[in-house]
């Protein structure tokens, strides 16, 4: 008898011990617990409070005041979102059923590319198109230029080795990632393989590992390391601007550390740390970086990283079919 | 007349041999313990919450497959079982479906033997021990660069069971088993996304299991088995299971949790006579 008592409440009692064992979760419709969840969230993982000089605790004051039961869904996205842009930062964004938030960094300077002028002055219609690459010789065949827009993460060998081939006697490579918002980093390290023939210490990377604002990792040190069959290691340009942001400042950053680069345009938008992904109690997704990049010297070029030569596209000159970025480019190689 | 005595104790003596009680060697009860192989089916009702990535419980029903060895008699009792479960865990909040599609396995070792202070005819109970090794991998492309959550989690028990057999008298006798079987944690183990929970994957390097960390003595694990043995007059042997395995990682931060109820119909197939 005493056995089936001992049974009948052992198994009785585990049948609700989980709950006993778990936290309960934050599913929250209200509009106090959301805005301290985000902050809170921010506040241990965003990886740029001190590079922006941002006091995240007067943020909290100044926004906590605008929060009240009642408020709507929209007056509440409308408050997290100027929160997060307080610390100005594309790759932070807030996203609900009704509007997705997100700071622009390309408002922050001039659009320095016109497509339809490069396409009918300097490639022509026969331009070639090898994977995202879009290429062609100019200048008489002196120079090549190639156009990526974005990465899009699947750059393959045969595409570089092609695209190194054909230009092999050209006398440098403009590479314009003007307005190239990001996307793959791997792209990044098939690009660059091509234009060094040897190991080079482009940056390193470091990420949260604590809530303090100063708590990183150790570094972890990136390279180009050459491969595939030949190596472009003439002059190569490359072109920026605001709108060359994440995987495209990466791959800026890269190009101050290979000396056969030179960056030529506008300061870069940024974008060197890594966004995350997380959900709200109210369901929202949100992301901002975990990540911060410096150069070996130990410089941070999150607010973007200057050109070698500044050069701003000018209307006059586009008016006329001029791509004055380009044509500072080519008195740089020829 | 001493002869006649010695033959009649020579004669004997195979009687009195045959006559003793057959007790057999640990080799030779090893050898006559029944022994099966399992295949099992059931429902994986689980929930689970990574608070590293969403404060909210993501839930989902899924088919788990299950393959077994099992080594089972009233003294001892062995069994080493692989699982196996995918499927997709949703969240909804406010008109927002987020879906996590998960897979999860791992196999368990059990080893048990009789308590024969309290054990009897009719209730038979065990103890020994049992090791449980689990892992998820988690993919929700909602969360942008966390999509991917991995975590192992495995968990060396005490375990104590207690069985009932009956049988039912009939024409054709058939013999059943209940019993109750549960794995308090001794030590348990993690490994599983680290801090920022993305990893540092800027490099042009392999980046699996970048970040992770490993966690000894960290969280804590519950386990029980309720199984029902119907035993076929061929030996072989249909069982239902209802099994519930609770975890949560340990540390400061950011813990992962999950309950799991699976109900599984496995069928026994005999290997031993």
């Amino acid at each position: 008898m005493k056995k089936k008592i001992f049974l009948i409440l052992a198994v009785s009692s585990l049948l609700s011990c989980e709950k006993i064992m778990f936290e309960d979760e934050i599913n929250s419709n209200e509009p106090r617990v959301i805005y301290e969840y985000l902050w809170k969230q921010c506040d241990e993982k965003y990886s740029f409070f001190k590079y922006k000089n941002v006091n995240w605790n007067m943020v909290y004051e100044t926004y906590s005041a605008m929060i009240y039961n009642e408020m709507t869904d929209d007056s509440l996205f409308n408050v997290l979102s100027n929160m997060l842009q307080e610390l100005k930062d594309s790759h932070i964004a807030i996203a609900s059923p009704f509007n997705v938030s997100q700071y622009d960094v390309r408002l922050t300077g001039p659009v320095n590319i016109d497509w339809r002028v490069i396409q009918e002055n300097y490639l022509g219609t026969d331009f070639y198109i090898t994977g995202s690459f879009t290429h062609d010789f100019i200048a008489n065949g002196q120079v090549g230029y190639i156009r990526l827009s974005t990465f899009p993460g699947n750059a393959t060998s045969f595409e570089m080795d092609y695209i190194i081939e054909k230009y092999r006697n050209t006398k440098g490579i403009i590479f314009d990632i003007r307005q190239n918002e990001g996307g793959a980093a791997s792209d990044i390290f098939t690009i660059l393989s091509r234009f060094t023939d040897r190991e080079i210490h482009l940056f390193d990377s470091y990420i949260k590992s604590g809530p303090g604002h100063d708590e990183f990792s150790a570094p972890l040190s990136v390279y180009a390391k050459p491969s595939g069959k030949s190596q472009f290691i003439k002059k190569i340009i490359v072109l920026a601007d605001r709108g060359t942001y994440s995987a495209g400042s990466y791959f800026t950053l890269s190009a101050k550390a290979i000396p056969n680069m030179v960056i030529i345009g506008d300061t870069t938008g940024g974008g060197l740390g890594m966004p995350n992904g997380g959900q709200l109690p109210n369901g929202w997704v949100y992301r901002f970086p975990v990540t911060k990049t410096l150069t070996p010297d130990g410089i941070n070029y999150e607010n973007g990283i200057p050109p070698d030569i500044y050069c701003i596209l000018k209307n006059n000159d586009t008016n006329s079919g001029l791509d004055n970025v380009i044509e500072r480019a080519l008195i740089e190689i020829l | 007349m001493k002869y006649i005595l010695l033959l009649l104790l020579i004669f004997s003596s195979p009687a009195l041999i045959f006559g003793q009680e057959f007790i057999p060697t640990k080799k030779q009860e090893r050898k006559l313990r029944p022994k099966y192989i399992e295949i099992g089916i059931g429902l994986d009702y689980s929930y689970f919450c990574d608070f590293a990535t969403s404060p909210l419980i993501y839930k989902g029903m899924n088919l788990q497959y299950s393959l077994g060895y099992l080594s089972q008699s009233k003294e001892k009792e062995s069994f080493f079982n692989i699982y196996y479960s995918s499927g997709t865990y949703n969240n909804i909040e406010n008109e927002i479906t987020l879906t996590s599609h998960t897979m999860k396995g791992g196999l368990t070792y059990h080893k048990l033997t009789r308590i024969k202070k309290i054990s009897g005819n009719k209730w038979n109970f065990k103890i020994g021990g049992m090791i449980n090794l689990t892992g998820n991998l988690r993919n929700n492309p909602s969360l942008g660069n966390a999509v991917s959550g991995l975590e192992f989690v495995n968990t060396i028990f005490t375990s104590l069971k207690a069985e009932r057999y009956f049988e039912r008298k009939e024409t054709k006798p058939r013999r059943y088993c209940i019993s109750y079987q549960l794995n308090l944690p001794l030590m348990n183990n993690t490994f599983r996304n680290g801090y920022a929970y993305v990893p540092n994957a800027i490099g042009n390097d392999p980046t699996l299991f970048k970040d992770y960390k490993v966690k000894y003595f960290s969280g804590c694990r519950l386990n029980s088995k309720l199984e029902f043995y119907s035993y076929l007059h061929n030996n072989n042997a249909i069982k239902i299971s209802y099994i519930w395995d609770a975890y949560k990682t340990g540390g400061h931060f950011d813990k992962f949790q999950m309950a799991n109820h699976f109900v599984q119909l496995s069928l026994l197939f005999k290997l031993n006579n």
